[in-house]
C-alpha cells in the first residue's frame, strides 16, 4: 500500500485530502509543520508527499530542498496559495514534481498523485 | 500607495484568500464526490466549510478597511496659503509641549490640512517619547518644508523609517505616517547636529503644475 505523506496546517485541506488518499487506497500521514513533515518524510519513507508552502516555521520550500538534500526521492507534489511564475519555477528548482496552486480541484490532485507514484508490481 | 505597494498588496491579498478558499473547495468537492462517506467525516468537514468561510470573510472584511482608509488618506489635495497650513498645524498640535514658529513663507503649498495635521502631531508624539527634548518647535519654512526641531539627542534615521509606519486612527483617513507622506507627494528626512530636526518637504502649489483648486481656508 503505497504511503503518502500530507503537509498542510489548513485542516480543511489536510482532512479532504486525507479522506482522499484514503479512499484511493493510500496509508497517509498528516503534518502541520515543515519540522513535523523532516521528522516523517527521514523516518517513515513515504512513497509521495503533497507539501503545502506556506507553513508556520519551516516553510514548505525549505522542507523541499532540505530532503532533495539528503537524497529524499519520492515524488513532492507543492500545494500552494503561491501562483506567481517565479514560486513555480522555485519549486521545480528544487526539485518539485508538480506544483499545484490553491484553490485546486480534487480531482486533479487525485490524478497527479495517481501519476506520480510507482506503477503496482504485478 | 506607488505600483509596487499595490502590486505587494494584491498579491498578498490574493495569497491570503487562496489559503481558506482552496480549504472550502476541497472540503465541498471531497463531500460531492462522496456522498455516502461516514457521517463524521462529512460533519467534520462541515464546520471546517464553516469555519473556512468564517476566516476567508475576516480576509477580506480587512482588505476593505485597509482599501477604505487608504482611499480616505488620498483625500485631495488643495492649494493652501503657508500661514492657514500653519495655523491648522498648530490646531493639530494643541495639548503638546510644542512652540509654532509664527513667521510662514509667502508661498502657497499643496495639501490636505487634516491628515497632514494629524501626521506631524503623531511625529511630534514621537519625537517627545523618543527624545525627551528640552524644547520642540514647529515651523513652517521655505520653500515648502514642515519641520520638527528640538533640543535634545537626535532620532537615528532608521527609526524615522520605522515611525512611516505608525497608524493614524483617530483621524478621518485611519492611515499611517507614511500614507499621508506619499499622498502629499513628500520626503521625510531626520537631521542630526546641536538641533535635531525632521524635516517634511512639501510641493509648492505652483510647482505642482496647478489644479485649479486654492483656498485660504485650512480647514481643520
Amino acid at each position: 500500500m503505497p504511503r503518502i505523506l500530507i503537509v498542510d496546517d489548513e485542516p480543511a485541506i489536510a482532512v479532504s485530502l486525507r479522506f482522499l488518499m484514503e479512499q484511493e487506497g493510500h496509508a497517509v500521514t498528516v503534518a502541520e509543520t515543515g519540522e513535523a513533515a523532516l521528522t516523517h518524510a527521514r523516518t517513515e519513507a513515504p512513497d509521495l508527499v503533497l507539501l503545502d508552502v506556506m507553513l508556520p516555521g519551516l516553510g514548505g520550500f525549505e522542507v523541499l530542498e532540505l530532503l532533495r538534500s539528503e537524497g529524499f526521492a519520492a515524488p513532492v507534489v507543492l500545494l500552494t496559495a503561491k501562483g506567481r511564475e517565479a514560486d513555480i519555477a522555485r519549486g521545480h528548482a528544487l526539485g518539485a514534481d508538480a506544483y499545484v496552486t490553491k484553490p485546486f480541484a480534487i480531482a486533479d490532485v487525485v490524478a497527479t498523485v495517481r501519476r506520480l507514484l510507482p506503477p503496482d508490481p504485478p | 500607495m506607488t505600483a509596487p505597494d499595490a502590486e505587494r498588496a494584491l498579491t498578498a491579498l490574493i495569497e491570503a484568500v487562496r489559503g481558506p478558499l482552496g480549504g472550502i473547495r476541497a472540503a465541498i468537492e471531497t463531500l460531492n464526490r462522496y456522498p455516502d462517506m461516514d457521517a463524521s467525516v462529512a460533519a467534520q468537514l462541515h464546520a471546517l466549510i464553516e469555519e473556512q468561510a468564517l476566516a476567508l470573510s475576516r480576509v477580506v472584511e480587512a482588505a476593505a478597511a485597509e482599501a477604505e482608509a487608504a482611499r480616505r488618506a488620498r483625500r485631495p489635495l488643495r492649494s493652501v496659503p503657508a500661514p492657514a497650513l500653519r495655523d491648522a498645524l498648530r490646531r493639530a498640535v494643541a495639548g503638546l509641549d510644542v512652540e509654532v514658529v509664527r513667521e510662514a513663507p509667502p508661498l502657497r503649498l499643496r495639501a490636505d490640512p487634516p491628515t497632514l495635521g494629524a501626521a506631524v502631531r503623531a511625529l511630534a508624539e514621537l519625537v517627545e517619547n523618543a527624545a525627551r527634548p528640552k524644547r520642540l518647535v514647529l515651523a513652517l519654512e521655505g520653500p515648502g518644508s514642515v519641520v520638527l526641531r528640538w533640543e535634545g539627542p537626535a532620532v537615528r534615521p532608521e527609526r524615522v523609517g520605522r515611525w512611516l509606519g505608525h497608524p493614524l486612527p483617530e483621524t478621518p483617513s485611519a492611515a499611517t505616517i507614511g500614507d499621508v507622506v506619499v499622498h502629499h507627494g513628500a520626503a521625510l528626512a531626520a537631521t542630526a547636529g546641536d538641533t535635531p530636526a525632521l524635516v517634511l518637504t512639501l510641493t509648492p502649489a505652483d510647482e505642482a503644475g496647478g489644479d485649479g483648486a486654492t483656498s485660504s481656508d485650512a480647514g481643520a
